[in-house]
């Protein structure tokens, strides 16, 4: 036999082809260079036959003549059959195109240039195959990614303009997709290892075009920022200018899909790198650790549960920090260049100005999400636009749709440096609209809420007369309603416990007045807010005080006495008016054991401490030593403590601004009377797993011989007929007939039968 | 004993029937109820000219099945005589200029065929085509199945017999360069590995065939077929009528040139993809279309490019001598008669 050579494994197939050559180009050459100008032929009829068919297209437009059909029919045919064979050869020739790079120099840009400026007539097949082509081809290293964004965003937009897509066989939304997922990947691929700053900001760039024009392209950008904003490939406040411009947009969609990025985007990004981090960090001893200090103080079963609720609510906001670190987490609120100018502007275009026909381009829905994004943006920046605070007025009627929302905005805006005066009118709206006897619970329950979360924010908001008014609710018979006052009482006694009634201000509170008037004085002076005044910030290092106060116990205990007295004296002083259940300090004045109670002494002691300075403490610690890990490790265990014993006296949390207002939570417990089902459903929850305290009457377990009833039961009938008891029965009295009938029915029903 | 329904109805159907005498017999098993009720009964005009609407057989040029395809084309090429002038005859053109490539030799023969029919009875359809033709036969040419390559020279062949001149003005160089790959002498770099290489060896019919192709076309394009011509007919005439021929083309430049699509060069009507020409323009200038118009480009771009290897190429098949030997002599003459 002749010696096989390599005519052999001549290709005579594309993909066996590919193969040989992917493995020996130098070889293979001349079959790629003729395979690559039979492309360029095929390339070129498909160019003719394309023209012809649009050409026939637009006869056939003009005049429907009989003879254009028959042309019409075999070119578009024609095109068909070759469009299969050319798509094989555009997949070849991307796949082996570098191996031969000086041969192939102008394939990519013909494909490009085909795919931008034929893409009305191409079959929608080959344009598939050219994007993925494209984006091998990128892969590759072959094109830049630049070069194919700037292929990808032109036809993008092509395929959303509304000419295009209602195309017969365009394809439109496939080929949006498809393009559009190539974008998204495209840009991650990119930004994998570093950040590929030079490609970030080319494409931002384009976004910032689209969305200066007036049209609705620009959709396209805002979806494609919140899309890289939530997979944390972008996060700088570039990519926040461009949301910001969208959110400003006059076209409605483009508005809209801006103002939902502020409001839903940070949580979104929170969830999808929520998934990601799973790890448990090692603070579980540590939470166990103050579990027990706690736990000294358990009493009850609600109070464990309350205990197990505030350390998980603690733990988790621990654990949400952490994952965060491990990326620039600024959430995109807080990246905005001009939240002023920014605010005032949304508030301007979309909200005020008082023309009502422009501000009909949004529903309702879509006005309230406005209001929560720009009263969201004012509450986190401390920002003064006054005007919105009048706009509110309109919404605040309890027959308003989404009332709760608008009300949840409402609070949200608010903030200490606003103007007291607005805020009252505000305040005063609520109460008339929302707080009287004559509305229904919920609505009165959500109008105190409201009030509440406002003057938590800003505590000036309310005068004295009419606070003192809303508080009377606390006796309410609704709970709801009585709930919420006496919430509002809780911020007040905290904040300002001179507005309240002297019976209302509680133990701790009336102390603190008490012993401010003591050391001389106008109390009123020193105690309540005023205007401007800066309460939240802390000075130094958080939580120092705290670390001082344990150092001290920890170095001289035998202080403590003198210290304890003190206390006791004072707490005897201001015995007169105690309210005794909101506060945390536990009742414990007469206790004389001083040694065995440590911890409650502790805590008492640091109410009193914390309150008189946290400056001389950061002084006294700070200025005389250096802090090492082993100390803010105690400081963080200390702050959690006190975390958990806040959360678990239910006081109001200091800083407010940031916390986003639950418009869900503003109506308050809502309680129906339950239906039948649901009472069951309950019952038997309840029994669920408790099968061996129950009753065992009437049921046998296990193996067990017959019992006579069984017996008795099954005995031949024949044998029992002759019986007195059987024969008997036939034989008595109509009289006793009806009594053993009667006793029998009875006795049966007792059985349960 | 009762018997189930099945076994009732099964006895029944091997029972002979009685007939009756004024009883209607029993309706057979296989009849069908022809009856109709109708007022009237509409009957569709017959389509009996169907045979001589030859344009609803052009989608059968397409049929799967290979029979089908060479029968419309011989059914095709039995009707020319009388569609040759009507409008027929571009559809049926660019229907059947794709079948170059076909995968069945029968049909490429049909085709064949039909177009050498064509030609015979109306040179100018060909001539009116001759663009899209030169697309087709260098798609076969480049193509990846042996078959249909070595096919493809035969297609030229043909369409050199009926118009050259417009397809050397028109396809010079492209057609040149894919010949003289057809024949495996590797115009980017003499690959030895290169399959139609291989494949040259075994069929020198075919490589014959190349080779009478490659004469021809330089022989058309190197050539002034007008002089010629002009020649001839001075020469049978002996008149001063060569003088004029000659002195038309001098005295009237302004004059719309006699053959078709004279201003093709300056593409108003293309659709190409427009960076082709920044390449084109600094590595291959000698492409462009403009070169393939006159003669004198034509003599000098080969001259430059092919000659040479063309010539060492000639001498190894005159060696080993045979059909192909032939061929490559007269090959050989013509060179050495054309540059000189």
């Amino acid at each position: 036999m002749a010696r096989k050579g390599r005519a052999a494994i001549l290709p005579n197939n594309i993909i066996l082809l590919q193969n040989l050559v992917k493995r020996d180009p130098a070889s293979y050459k001349e079959e790629f260079l003729q395979q690559y100008s039979h492309y360029e032929s095929l390339r070129d009829i498909f160019m003719l036959n394309g023209m012809a068919q649009s050409a026939a297209g637009d006869k056939s437009h003009g005049s429907d003549g009989s003879g254009n059909v028959v042309d019409t029919n075999s070119v578009s045919v024609n095109g068909n059959a070759s469009v299969a064979e050319l798509m094989e050869l555009i997949g070849f020739i991307s796949q082996v195109c570098s191996c031969f790079p000086e041969h192939t120099a102008n394939f990519t840009n013909e494909l490009r240039q085909l795919l931008l400026e034929h893409h009305q007539t191409l079959p929608f097949e080959l344009k598939e195959k050219i994007l993925t082509s494209l984006t091998m081809l990128r892969n590759k290293g072959v094109i830049s990614a630049e070069q194919l964004i700037q292929t990808l965003f032109p036809l993008l937009i092509a395929y959303s303009l509304q000419g295009n897509s209602l195309g017969l066989n365009s394809h439109a939304r496939e080929l949006r997709t498809l393009i559009y997922n190539n974008l998204v990947t495209l840009l991650k691929n990119a930004n994998l290892g570093s950040r590929n700053q030079k490609l970030n900001k080319s494409t931002q760039a384009i976004c910032f075009n689209l969305l200066e024009q007036p049209d609705a392209q620009g959709l396209w950008a805002a979806r494609l920022t919140r899309e890289l904003w939530r997979r944390g490939i972008w996060d700088d406040s570039r990519t926040i200018e461009i949301m910001t411009q969208a959110a400003l947009h006059s076209d409605t969609k483009i508005a809209l899909a801006g103002v939902m990025f502020f409001l839903d985007a940070d949580r979104e990004r929170e969830e999808t790198f929520e998934d990601k981090s799973d790890d448990e960090e090692g603070g579980s001893v540590n939470i166990d650790a103050l579990k027990h200090r706690l736990e000294i103080n358990k009493k009850t079963g609600k109070r464990a549960k309350k205990l197990k609720n505030a350390i998980s609510t603690v733990r988790k906001r621990g654990l949400k920090g952490q994952a965060n670190q491990n990326f620039l987490n600024f959430s995109a609120i807080h990246l905005l260049r001009d939240p002023q100018g920014f605010t005032e502007r949304l508030f301007q275009t979309h909200l005020g100005g008082g023309n009502s026909k422009r501000n009909s381009r949004f529903d309702l829905g879509q006005r309230i999400a406005i209001m929560q994004l720009v009263s969201r943006l004012i509450g986190t920046h401390k920002l003064t636009v006054l005007g919105i605070y009048s706009y509110f007025h309109k919404y605040l009627t309890p027959k308003q749709t989404d009332v709760t929302k608008v009300m949840a905005a409402a609070a949200q805006a608010c903030h200490d440096l606003v103007p007291p005066d607005t805020l009252q009118a505000l305040v005063r709206r609520v109460a008339d609209e929302f707080v009287s006897d004559g509305v229904a619970n919920e609505v009165a329950a959500a109008g105190l809420n409201t009030i509440r979360e406002i003057c938590a924010r800003a505590p000036l908001a309310i005068e004295e007369p009419l606070l003192q008014d809303l508080v009377e609710y606390k006796g309410s018979k609704a709970k709801g309603v009585s709930m919420a006052a006496k919430s509002l009482l809780g911020v007040y006694r905290e904040v300002a416990p001179e507005m309240l009634k002297r019976k209302d201000r509680g133990k701790a509170a009336a102390l603190d007045v008490q012993e401010r008037k003591r050391k001389g004085g106008d109390a009123t002076k020193t105690g309540a807010p005023r205007f401007g005044e800066d309460r939240t910030s802390t000075q130094g290092i958080a939580g120092l005080e705290l670390l001082a106060q344990w150092k001290r116990d920890n170095e001289a205990e035998g202080e403590e006495q003198d210290e304890a007295d003190e206390w006791e004296e004072a707490s005897d002083a201001s015995g007169s008016d105690v309210d005794g259940d909101w506060v945390n300090v536990d009742s414990d004045e007469e206790t004389p054991d001083k040694d065995t109670d440590m911890d409650r002494e502790e805590s008492a002691e640091t109410q009193e401490e914390e309150k008189q300075d946290p400056a001389q403490a950061f002084l006294e610690l700070a200025g005389s030593r250096i802090l090492t890990p082993a100390d803010f490790a105690k400081l963080k265990e200390l702050r959690e403590t006190e975390d958990v014993a806040r959360l678990m006296g239910g006081a109001a949390r200091a800083a407010r601004g940031e916390e986003i207002v639950d418009a869900d939570r503003l109506v308050g417990p809502v309680k129906y009377k339950q239906t039948r089902e649901e009472r069951l459903a309950k019952v038997l929850e309840g029994r669920e797993g408790r099968e061996k305290f129950g009753s065992r009457k009437g049921k046998i377990e296990g193996q067990h011989s017959t019992t006579n009833r069984e017996k008795q039961r099954k005995k031949n009938f024949v044998m029992m007929i002759h019986k007195r008891s059987v024969s008997g029965k036939q034989k008595m009295s109509m009289r006793d007939r009806q009594k053993v009938l009667r006793a029998h029915i009875t006795k049966q029903k007792k059985r349960g039968y | 004993m009762t018997k189930s329904r099945k076994q009732k109805q099964k006895k029944k159907d091997f029972q002979k029937k009685r007939l009756k005498v004024g009883k209607k017999a029993d309706k057979a098993s296989n009849h069908t109820d022809t009856s109709f009720v109708a007022k009237a009964i509409s009957v569709k005009n017959q389509h009996l000219e169907h045979e001589t609407d030859l344009s609803k057989r052009l989608s059968l040029l397409r049929h799967h099945n290979v029979t089908v395809r060479r029968e419309t084309l011989q059914e095709y090429q039995k009707h020319l005589p009388s569609i040759i002038k009507t409008q027929l005859m571009t559809p049926l053109l660019t229907h059947a200029i794709p079948l170059i490539c076909d995968d069945s030799k029968i049909v490429r023969d049909a085709l064949i065929e039909l177009l050498e029919e064509i030609g015979n009875l109306d040179v100018h359809v060909l001539i009116l085509h001759c663009n899209i033709f030169v697309l087709y036969i260098n798609m076969a040419m480049t193509h990846i199945v042996p078959r249909i390559q070595m096919d493809s020279t035969r297609f030229l062949a043909c369409l050199l017999k009926y118009c050259s001149e417009e397809i050397v003005r028109q396809a010079w160089l492209k057609l040149l360069n894919a010949v003289i790959s057809v024949l495996g002498w590797g115009l980017f770099g003499n690959n030895q590995a290169s399959g139609a290489l291989q494949t040259k060896k075994r069929d020198i019919k075919n490589t014959k065939v190349h080779l009478d192709v490659l004469t021809e076309l330089i022989r058309v394009g190197c050539s002034d077929m007008k002089a010629i011509a002009a020649a001839e007919a001075a020469a049978k005439s002996e008149d001063g009528a060569s003088v004029d021929i000659v002195s038309n083309d001098v005295n009237n430049p302004h004059m719309i040139p006699d053959y078709p699509q004279p201003y093709e060069y300056l593409k108003l009507f293309a659709r190409t993809l427009k960076n082709k020409t920044d390449i084109q323009n600094s590595a291959m200038p000698s492409s462009s279309s403009m070169t393939n118009q006159d003669l004198d480009s034509r003599r000098a771009i080969f001259e430059e490019k092919f000659l040479q290897k063309i010539d060492k190429q000639i001498d190894t098949f005159i060696k080993e001598g045979g059909e192909c030997g032939k061929s490559a002599n007269n090959l050989k003459q013509l060179l050495a008669d054309l540059f000189t």
